[in-house]
């Protein structure tokens, strides 16, 4: 198959997009994440799992976090 | 790409200001997210990946230089964003390749041109494209679908020419070997 035949077998049932327009305003949307309380990510997680975790087999280190906080 | 919006815009939207940043949302929405629809090929999906990409853009403000050109950074964004996007759909098995309708052919040489009749060989195209890793599908999309420059598809993932033509020639060679077999 050549590069040409293989481009117009895309292309006949792929058909290049016909400049669609965007049909509804995605502002609100947008805006919205402004209101939106910053979230937990992964690391925020993992952060706290190995904290409780570190705190649980070493009590002791409680002072030391408490210090700190 | 249409004309860059002025310095002090730019410098606003830098520093964070949200009134700058909503200006420039409307003075390139349309432009953003007709790029992204050619690339994720779905009107729902490619909103959803219009909003994602200018809320990193929000987000990433202050990396932003105001002389270097907020369209081409945009753009950057926009492709990787939609990138992300088609990624997170192969993991869920949804590949919105089915959103393409023979109806939305554009007027155009091309459309007069008889479309493969045999139902087994045009699905065999899109699963073989659909199969195909995002990153090597958004070059084969826009390269050999929408016919972009392999010029602005390198900036517009950042990587040099040679990335575009090495991983083009990669996702050729895995569509034809995908083909071939129905193409007899």
């Amino acid at each position: 198959m050549t590069d040409e035949r293989l481009k117009e077998l895309l292309r006949t049932t792929l058909p290049p997009s016909a400049g669609e327009e965007l049909v509804r305003d995605v502002w609100p949307r947008l805006a919205s994440r402004f209101e939106q309380p910053p979230g937990w990510s992964y690391l925020d997680l993992g952060l706290a799992a190995a904290v409780c975790v570190a705190l649980g087999a070493y009590p002791e280190w409680l002072w030391l976090l408490a210090y700190h906080l | 790409m249409q004309d860059e919006p002025d310095r002090g815009l730019l410098q606003r939207f830098a520093r964070g200001d949200r009134d700058a940043f909503e200006a420039l949302f409307r003075q390139y929405e349309r432009e953003v997210y007709r790029w992204i629809l050619r690339i994720v090929r779905e009107p729902t999906a490619a909103e959803d990946a219009l909003v994602e990409t200018f809320w990193r853009a929000y987000r990433g403000h202050a990396r932003f230089d105001p002389a270097r050109s907020f369209g081409a950074w945009m753009r950057r964004i926009a492709t990787n964003t939609a990138i992300d996007q088609l990624n997170a759909a192969r993991r869920s098995n949804w590949i919105p390749l089915d959103a393409i309708a023979v109806g939305r052919v554009p007027r155009s040489p091309l459309s007069t041109r008889r479309a493969p009749d045999d139902f087994e060989l045009r699905d065999a195209i899109r699963r073989a494209f659909g199969a195909l890793p995002p990153k090597l599908r958004v070059v084969a999309t826009l390269a050999l679908i929408e016919d972009v420059p392999h010029a602005e598809i390198a900036d517009a993932l950042g990587v040099p020419i040679g990335t575009v033509k090495s991983r083009l020639f990669r996702a050729t060679r895995e569509l034809r070997r995908e083909l071939e077999i129905h193409d007899r």
